[in-house]
């Protein structure tokens, strides 16, 4: 009887052990000191040594390790087939919340790896990177009995009498604009006296331009209770505005299902030099800014308790904080902050690491990402040929309606509901993304069930009557998959396998053997354009001009100084500058009027900036018609 | 009588005169300031386009800058460099250290607070018996020569002070923003508890910030109603 009673009850504690959720070790009731955040990432990566590993990406002003803790499986090995996806907190040195938010990503996702199989298929299909404490030396300063807690930048001797940079202020992109940064040392917003010139933002950026393949990031910042997206310099919309508002949406509904608080979208001031900015400028990689918890009720309800409200006010010495009492929330405020924040950051993610629903960039796509990248001097796919859109009828008369065909592939096993599909159609121009605010919406359908395998969505689509913007019949037309569960981190085709684009020629394309190719720098800091063709069949030849160069007035203007800097060769596009140059195909001899030719134009434009230049663009493929 | 009463009054005006000396201008303490520069290299400057040219310059050519101010870079002479910068087309000049320098520094209040701010000297902060000023070496240097008394800050770096900013709409918070004010959270009424909704007038929204007496000077010139938290 005994031995029976025994055995029921290890069974008992058996059952009771499987059912129980993954504990978590680490304690969030009250703040981790700066030591303490290092410890326990080596703790974890001690745990989980085959998933999680700590590197130092940098070291600070004051010579301190910035710490990075990388989760993967196969995690001692760089696999650059993987996604990455990037986290990083602790910017500011009083916003502790953050670096709690870093510490309990990872103990989640370590913990929950070998439990929850969507998770290990991303964990397995990724790498990602957390650094939750981008700012050491502001963080020990405000830790330390001499220093002081609502400190904010970081500890640079600026050589005046005052200390200190704002690190997110310090980012190349747009950076020293007088609005939303200072120019003055002593001001909490200062910029820095250069960009990137702060070791500690410098050692982000290296790292970040190290990576593979970075898809998305965030950098965590407290307070506010907001959901940030570029751009942060100015209120206008970044491009590819409609894919950044999305995720952003979806995070806020995400955080409010945890514990029905509402993050906000707007910031309503400008902040230049920031982190956001820089990825999503530079970089096209989606970046957000969530800011935590409190909320300004939380603080009014704060001071109301310490009695700073009253009549007369209670002199409690904390009244004289301020708004900065919400830098530093009651540690009651920390755990549910970071429960909140999980569900979302877990979306991006699985964005990251998913391949479920997606279009085809060319024949032979099997959906990795990118599915082309720029050699130098062409892309290595034609990825502007989506077998996935196509038309019926195949030709195309200008002012016909015809079906247009989107097919949406759907990897996941199981039948996809309520998926978005966007088609846009635009000039096809070099440097395009979709969307774009130069595009046409051509349909928005929203609840697309999407079964195993796939499905192929028909849209009416009328051809444009007339020419294009520079007097060709020649269109794109780009689509965009997204699902809550599966949505585009960037605008561009080749990096998503959500964004597909193909071009169409209408049947009144002229068939002369002249083409004009367009290019639009489509982004808002100088850059250079290289063109180049792929060779055509046997005895065709295609002759690209030589790439006019600006005309030099005197002085070299600044773009001529920063092409001459990079030794960039390209043709010197300003931002939303256009150009059209003539390409001239000359058939062989031997050809007679009708012989057909495939033209592959590739296009890249390349940001004249500090740092990885890294190409966008895209290209067009004609068929020329011998007349 | 007199004289005597004379007497009493010279005596009364010089003891008077003296009290005033010791009370109304107490010697700071502190740190002596270092007016010399903070590196003795000769400093350049020269023209740029935008930051991004900047950064260029820097990473391209090491460029050690000292700072930039509009579309000014400010940078240590590098024999090395000289040649390049000029081949891509730059004027470069020559700067006085004297003037590139700046520095925080406390300052008795001897000097007008229009006058400081006439020279060239921005006045950060207000306290009880000194201001923290920011400026040139050489326009310090003037004023110390003139008789101002002045210490380094050391461990008394001016802080914001923490305000409440009440502002009308979005706009608003834009400029405010402008001002390189530390804004932490901007609260709109309408998101505020409903029993909080009563304290605010529609529309209004409240801005909590770190705000330097400068800005608050700006913000109350600009219009903004600026509670300072006691």
């Amino acid at each position: 009887m005994i031995e029976r009673m025994h055995i029921v009850w290890l069974t008992g504690i058996f059952i009771a052990a499987l059912a129980a959720p993954v504990q978590a070790a680490i304690d969030f009731s009250d703040y981790h000191t700066p030591a303490e955040i290092d410890t326990l990432m080596n703790d974890l990566a001690a745990a989980h040594p085959g998933l999680a590993q700590v590197s130092t990406i940098g070291t600070s002003h004051d010579g301190n390790p910035i710490k990075a803790l990388k989760i993967s499986d196969n995690v001692a090995t760089d696999e650059p087939d993987e996604g990455d996806v990037l986290f990083v907190a602790l910017h500011h040195a009083r916003e502790w919340v953050s670096a709690e938010m870093g510490l309990y990503l990872a103990e989640q996702i370590l913990t929950q790896y070998a439990s929850d199989a969507d998770l290990q298929a991303d964990v397995d299909n990724l790498e990602i990177w957390i650094i939750p404490v981008v700012n050491p030396d502001g963080y020990a300063y405000t830790a330390s009995p001499g220093g002081y807690r609502y400190w904010r930048k970081n500890r640079r001797d600026n050589g005046d009498g005052t200390f200190g940079v704002d690190l997110n202020r310090n980012w190349g992109y747009e950076w020293g604009l007088a609005s939303g940064s200072s120019g003055t040392t002593s001001d909490d917003v200062y910029r820095g006296p250069a960009p990137f010139s702060e070791p500690e933002v410098a050692a982000v950026r290296t790292f970040a331009e190290g990576l593979d393949n970075l898809k998305t990031m965030l950098t965590y910042h407290t307070f506010s209770e907001l959901f940030l997206r570029p751009w942060g310099y100015t209120t206008a919309d970044a491009p590819g505005e409609e894919t950044l508002r999305q995720l952003v949406l979806r995070s806020i509904s995400e955080i409010q299902a945890v514990h029905g608080h509402t993050y906000s979208e707007v910031i309503g001031y400008t902040s230049s030099g920031e982190t956001t900015d820089w990825f999503w400028g530079a970089h096209r990689i989606s970046a957000f800014t969530p800011e935590l918890r409190p909320d300004y009720a939380w603080i009014a309800d704060r001071l109301d308790d310490l009695g700073c409200n009253d009549s007369p006010p209670s002199g409690h010495p904390d009244c004289a904080l301020g708004g900065l009492i919400g830098f530093s929330p009651t540690p009651d405020q920390i755990l549910p902050t970071l429960e909140e924040n999980y569900p979302a950051a877990r979306a991006l993610i699985h964005d990251a690491g998913d391949r479920e629903l997606w279009m085809k960039d060319y024949p032979a796509d099997t959906g990795d990402e990118p599915s082309a990248v720029w050699t130098g001097t062409s892309w290595s796919h034609a990825f502007w040929v989506s077998p996935d859109i196509t038309t019926v009828p195949v030709t195309l008369d200008q002012g016909a309606t015809v079906d247009l065909n989107v097919h949406i592939r759907n990897n996941s096993g199981q039948a996809r509901n309520g998926v978005r599909l966007d088609i846009y159609f635009t000039d096809p121009r070099i440097s395009l993304e979709f969307p774009n605010p130069d595009a046409t919406l051509i349909a928005s359908e929203t609840s697309i069930n999407v079964p195993p395998g796939g499905r192929t969505v028909t849209v009416p689509w009328t051809v444009p009557v007339g020419t294009n913007s520079w007097g060709e019949r020649h269109w794109c037309v780009g689509a965009i998959v997204m699902h809550e569960d599966d949505m585009p981190l960037t605008t561009e085709a080749q990096r998503s396998s959500n964004v597909a684009i193909r071009n169409f020629n209408t049947t009144e394309t002229v068939v002369s053997t002249n083409l004009i190719v367009a290019a639009t720098n489509f982004l808002d800091v100088d850059a250079e354009l290289i063109v180049s063709v792929d060779d055509p069949l046997p005895g065709w030849q295609v002759v690209v001009p030589p790439v006019p160069k600006p005309v030099n007035g005197g002085r070299a203007s600044s773009i001529e100084r920063k092409a001459q800097l990079l030794d960039a060769r390209g043709r010197l596009l300003r931002p939303g500058e256009t150009i059209y140059l003539p390409v001239r195909v000359v058939p062989p001899d031997t050809a007679t009027a009708g012989d057909k030719a495939a033209v592959t134009v590739h296009g890249g434009l390349l940001p004249l900036v500090a740092g990885e230049r890294e190409a966008v663009g895209n290209g067009f493929t004609y068929e020329v018609v011998v007349p | 009588m007199s004289e005597q009463l004379a007497s009493a009054k010279l005596c009364a005006f010089l003891f008077a005169a003296l009290a005033c000396m010791v009370a109304c201008k107490p010697a700071l303490e502190g740190e002596p300031v270092n007016l010399e520069p903070n590196d003795p290299r000769p400093i350049l400057s020269l023209e740029v386009g935008d930051s991004d040219e900047a950064a260029l310059l820097v990473q391209e050519l090491d460029l050690e800058p000292v700072r930039m101010e509009g579309s000014t870079l400010y940078f240590f002479e590098n024999d090395d460099q000289l040649n390049r910068l000029k081949e891509l087309g730059y004027e470069l000049r020559q700067q006085n250290s004297y003037e590139v320098f700046r520095r925080v520094v406390r300052i008795d209040r001897t000097v007008p607070e229009e006058e400081l701010r006439a020279s060239g000297i921005r006045v950060i902060n207000r306290e009880e018996n000194y201001l923290v000023v920011e400026g040139s070496l050489a326009k310090l240097r003037a004023l110390e020569r003139a008789g101002s008394s002045m210490v380094a800050v050391g461990g008394h770096e001016p802080r914001p002070r923490q305000v409440r900013i009440t502002a009308e709409s979005m706009d608003d918070v834009a400029e405010i923003g402008a001002m390189a004010v530390d804004i932490y959270s901007v609260e709109r009424a309408d998101r505020a508890k409903p029993d909080r909704a009563e304290q605010y007038r529609d529309g209004e929204i409240v801005v909590l910030a770190g705000a330097f007496d400068y800005q608050i000077d700006q913000l109350t010139a600009a219009g903004y109603s600026v509670e300072v938290f006691p």
